[in-house]
């Protein structure tokens, strides 16, 4: 295995660290969206 | 066309998958160059980092423009999300930088100029940020934001010229890339680019969310 095999799988390894991390905040994003749903539903029947 | 959560994270794939091929190329079949040797490789990260913190910093000047003129928070949202992402980018050309002095010149600090005037708009950018924490109010940390986005951008066409004007380490034309190399570095640009794209569409909905949520916590009195 070359140096640069060895940087090209540590590079995929961060890169791919990175992307997960990224989709891990999107799913934070998606239960704060369905908690303000929530929230949207509650005051409407305080509304009525 | 708006995007939607699926959109958005289909953009991360592609993107993903483009950086992914890209670093296959360029860090496993491409052979050294002359002159360079090895060290080129670190090009491919060196180069579309701060092109997309420049388009960064050019979507916060727009967006801070539009906020002035619609008084919109959404603009609002955007300006500072792209701020918060083309400071990370501009950090990363930094850091790349020092990396390729380091093992091109056995040193990672030259006063180099555009060395120099990228530090400057990483630290103008800093400001920013110290700004929007300095400011309770929400229309009027909006409001001056935006006008520090606007003349803030007067640090990238600098940084970008700063070549020109004055000698430089950095290159003005080609580095000895074959057309092929220049073609991967283009795509390394492209896959970064639309990375910005999820981040910036993130960051804006995530701000635009809170907000959202803060206002319906202090309607239910919570």
């Amino acid at each position: 295995m070359t140096a640069f095999t060895t940087i090209f799988i540590t590079a995929m390894i961060f890169w791919t660290a990175i992307i997960l991390y990224i989709v891990s905040l999107d799913k934070k994003l998606r239960r704060l969206s369905e908690k303000i749903s929530q929230l949207d539903a509650i005051s409407g029947i305080d509304n009525d | 066309m708006k995007l939607t959560r699926t959109r958005a994270l289909s953009i991360l794939f592609i993107s993903y998958c483009i950086v992914s091929f890209c670093m296959y190329r360029f860090l496993i079949l491409f052979p050294p160059i002359e002159i360079l040797g090895d060290s080129y490789r670190l090009f491919f990260f060196h180069i579309p980092t701060p092109l997309v913190g420049f388009f960064a910093f050019t979507v916060t000047l727009f967006s801070s423009l539009m906020y002035l003129r619609t008084k919109n928070f959404i603009w609002d949202d955007m300006a500072s999300s792209s701020v918060e992402i083309g400071f990370v980018f501009s950090g990363l050309a930094i850091a790349t930088g020092w990396a390729f002095s380091y093992e091109a010149w056995n040193t990672i600090w030259s006063w180099d100029p555009k060395v120099m005037a990228i530090f400057v708009l990483w630290l103008v950018y800093l400001g920013y940020f110290s700004l929007r924490r300095a400011i309770d109010n929400p229309q009027k940390r909006a409001s001056s934001s935006a006008v520090y986005g606007i003349v803030a951008y007067l640090s990238v066409p600098l940084t970008y010229m700063s070549t020109r004007m004055w000698t430089s380490l950095h290159p003005e034309g080609s580095i000895g890339l074959t057309s092929e190399m220049g073609m991967v570095a283009a795509l390394m640009v492209f896959g970064f680019l639309i990375l910005y794209v999820y981040l910036l569409w993130f960051g804006a909905t995530y701000k635009r969310l809170m907000r959202k949520y803060g206002l319906l916590m202090q309607e239910a009195g919570i």
